[in-house]
């Protein structure tokens, strides 16, 4: 144990005495400052977008209100009690929000979300018309990627811990302080490793600094979100453990300082850089994923020949052999035939796209199954993932809002298509009724970093445990 | 000239010997064809996606029957972004743009799908083309043959027998010879005249600087240990 004082006491005076280190420390810190602050620009921008898009909402809900009490004697009266009550007109121009508000911690790792559509203003109208919209967004930004908080966990700590041990070892046998050091009581192994110990402590607290001002700074507290802070400490702290292991291994092989330096070099850009994308390849070429099958669905298509009523009643006798609960009898072949024609057509054309877009999507689950089943020699996407899994911005997330958001829609079909076809107008208690969007995302934390943290943790004591006995062997 | 040759074979032999190197160089051969034959083939598929699903719109805008033009504006159509050639080589913004843009009237779309939409954090860590391995690992394995060549020399102590061949010392440190090689170097490419590159392809300016002049070799050594600023100024502006 006085052994263990002594390495981290001199280590210590070393480390304070030394003007390159503390600069570099100083530098990621800053860097990890700014990542937060450019995480909570990002986050403050959507929540603009989404106040905006809940603010015009409320504006909606209040027009139909005051479309119910307005003046129809007057023409902009009857019109604002049209555009409330006429079901031929509510059905595709009312609009309701469906936002996915980032969850407390986004800001640390935005993940998919400057990518995935975060908000809609869906009306009944066909769903595949509105689900694939994408936000504007400048696509070379969105290549380069984001500079949040699991960025500099993820690429940047790497390099600090390699800057820091990959001398451990050579820089003594360089200066030839390697005989004096085998000379002393305790194992030049066992110097190691407690050096090791003492460098990951201060790259440790460094990261649970910034975390902490992450935390602090999102209003988190370790009540509600104990999981998802203990998760993401536990993955800073596997992952940040999973490079000392392979630091361990570089300099357990007692090559010269060089070597160490351009050996950790390559490691960071295998794992950071060349495994991913030699695992995206081969993914794609597996599973390759045909876009374009999507490409005609969200466009507004239409019965042939809209002004012929024979066209329309055969679209909705169609759709009411699929709904015959929405059929109301012989009379509702009469009135309003274009707009029941065209809610039966996009609901039709819903069911027609279901099939398809239900096989890209379990493509994609499929897809990202696979990529999963790599993680274990792919440390680095495998934290990513973790990070966004925990901060709520990974693609399952985005998906299950997509889900949440098709349910709303059938919602939204339920609530007006019967009037529509029952040649009702809306009345103002009907809206008491009208379908609600929530989206209580559930928390990845639960399923599914468990079995990353651990892959990350075997790796790591795995590499250890080799790099233990090489330095053995090698001493 | 004969010293070149000797360099080179020297170079070649210690290259020919060392399996790692050769196990590197190797795999670098075999990823560049690989990602040219994936690449090349994923190019192909795009473009016959593309196309199909183009000719598909234009037949459905065709043959849509009779309808009023309100309808029909509604109906539009889907235009694909053309996908070129050299998206065999580098996938540029391929994946962040979207690959198609549908037109109707009343609506503006945004463009459709981009490629990233449906992927984890995989693509956002590189995209295994021809140009990502000339971005990173063909540097990278340039930094693996050359990281040594000075110090192994020297670790091997070999590099004062290499400054006596036929080198005074008087020759070594003279700022004349220092002149004579960089005016020497007018013939040689930029790139080995950059002090920063030319410690990556400091085999070829060993050979270079050889060729020009016997002095040279000293020059190198010491624009490689960056002892001397007037040399390197000279490299700089030359």
């Amino acid at each position: 144990m006085s052994m263990l004082a002594h390495v981290f006491h001199y280590e210590w005076l070393s480390l304070i005495r030394n003007k390159f280190q503390i600069v570099m420390l100083l530098l990621v810190f800053l860097l990890g400052s700014y990542s937060l602050y450019y995480g909570y620009s990002e986050i403050a921008k959507q929540e603009k977008a989404i106040v905006s898009v809940q603010q015009q909402d409320k504006q909606e809900r209040a027009r139909i209100q005051q479309g119910f009490k307005a003046d129809t004697s007057t023409v902009e009266g009857k019109r604002l009690w049209q555009l409330a009550a006429v079901s031929r007109f509510v059905w595709h121009r009312q609009f309701y929000a469906a936002v996915f508000p980032p969850p407390a911690f986004s800001a640390l790792s935005l993940g998919q979300r400057d990518i995935q559509p975060y908000y809609y203003k869906l009306t009944a109208m066909s769903i595949y018309y509105q689900l694939f919209q994408n936000e504007i967004a400048n696509p070379q930004k969105l290549l380069i990627g984001n500079f949040d908080l699991s960025f500099v966990f993820v690429y940047l700590f790497p390099l600090l811990i390699i800057a820091f041990c990959y001398s451990l070892l050579s820089a003594d046998k360089d200066r030839g302080l390697l005989a004096l050091l085998k000379s002393q009581a305790a194992p030049v192994h066992h110097i190691i490793i407690y050096r090791l110990l003492f460098y990951f402590l201060i790259i440790f607290v460094l990261a649970l600094l910034l975390s902490s001002s992450g935390f602090a700074a999102s209003g988190i507290r370790p009540g509600p979100e104990l999981k998802n802070i203990i998760g993401w400490l536990a993955v800073v702290t596997a992952y940040l453990a999973f490079w000392f292991a392979i630091l361990f291994i570089i300099i357990a092989l007692n090559k010269n300082s060089a070597f160490n330096a351009m050996a950790g070099i390559g490691a960071w850009l295998t794992f950071l850089i060349i495994i991913p994308a030699v695992l995206n390849i081969l993914i794609s070429v597996a599973m390759p994923l045909n876009t374009s099958v999507l490409s005609g669905i969200s466009r507004r298509t239409g019965v042939l020949d809209e002004e012929n009523d024979e066209n329309q009643r055969k679209v909705i006798r169609e759709y009411l052999r699929k709904r015959p609960e929405l059929d109301f009898g012989s009379n509702m072949y009469k009135s309003n035939l274009i707009a029941k024609g065209h809610a039966a057509y996009t609901e039709l054309n819903d069911q027609r796209s279901a099939e398809m877009v239900g096989r890209y999507q379990n493509q994609v689950q499929v897809r990202e199954g696979l990529a999963r089943r790599f993680d274990f020699i792919n440390p680095a996407v495998n934290a990513q993932n973790m990070f966004d899994a925990i901060t709520g911005s990974d693609l399952q997330s985005f998906q299950q809002f997509y889900r949440a958001v098709k349910n709303f829609h059938a919602q939204l079909v339920s609530f007006y298509y019967p009037k529509l076809f029952a040649d009702q107008d809306f009345v103002q208690t009907d809206f008491n009724q009208a379908p609600k969007f929530t989206f209580l995302q559930t928390s990845a934390v639960r399923t599914s970093i468990l079995p990353g943290i651990l892959w990350l943790a075997s790796m790591s004591l795995i590499s250890f445990f080799c790099g233990y006995k090489m330095l053995k062997k090698n001493l | 000239m004969k010293a070149v040759i000797y360099i080179i074979r020297k170079e070649f032999k210690e290259f020919s010997r060392s399996a790692v190197l050769l196990v590197c160089a190797f795999a670098l051969a075999f990823c560049l064809t690989a990602s040219l034959v994936i690449s090349f083939n994923q190019y192909h598929q795009l473009r016959s996606e593309h196309q199909q699903a183009g000719d598909r719109a234009r037949q459905a805008w065709l043959n849509q029957g009779e309808k009023g033009p309100h309808g029909a504006g509604h109906t539009g159509t889907v235009l694909f972004k053309p996908v070129m050639p050299l998206f065999a080589v580098e996938n540029g913004l391929y994946n962040y743009t979207g690959r198609w843009v549908e037109l109707q009237t009343h609506t503006q779309h945004e463009v459709g799908k981009r490629p990233a939409n449906d992927q984890t954090f995989l693509i956002r860590s590189g995209v295994f083309t021809p140009a990502f391995i000339l971005q990173f690992l063909i540097p990278l394995f340039i930094i693996f043959l050359c990281y040594s060549a000075v110090t192994a020399e020297r670790e091997y102590g070999t590099l004062r027998l290499l400054l006596s061949q036929q080198i005074s010392a008087r020759a070594i440190f003279d700022r004349k010879g220092t002149c004579r090689c960089c005016k020497g170097w007018d013939h040689y490419p930029s790139f080995i005249c950059n002090p920063v590159n030319s410690v990556l392809v400091d085999t070829r300016i060993r050979i270079a600087c050889v060729d020009q002049d016997e002095s040279d070799v000293s020059v190198l050594y010491r624009i490689l240990f960056n002892t001397d600023p007037v040399l390197r100024y000279h490299i700089c502006v030359e």
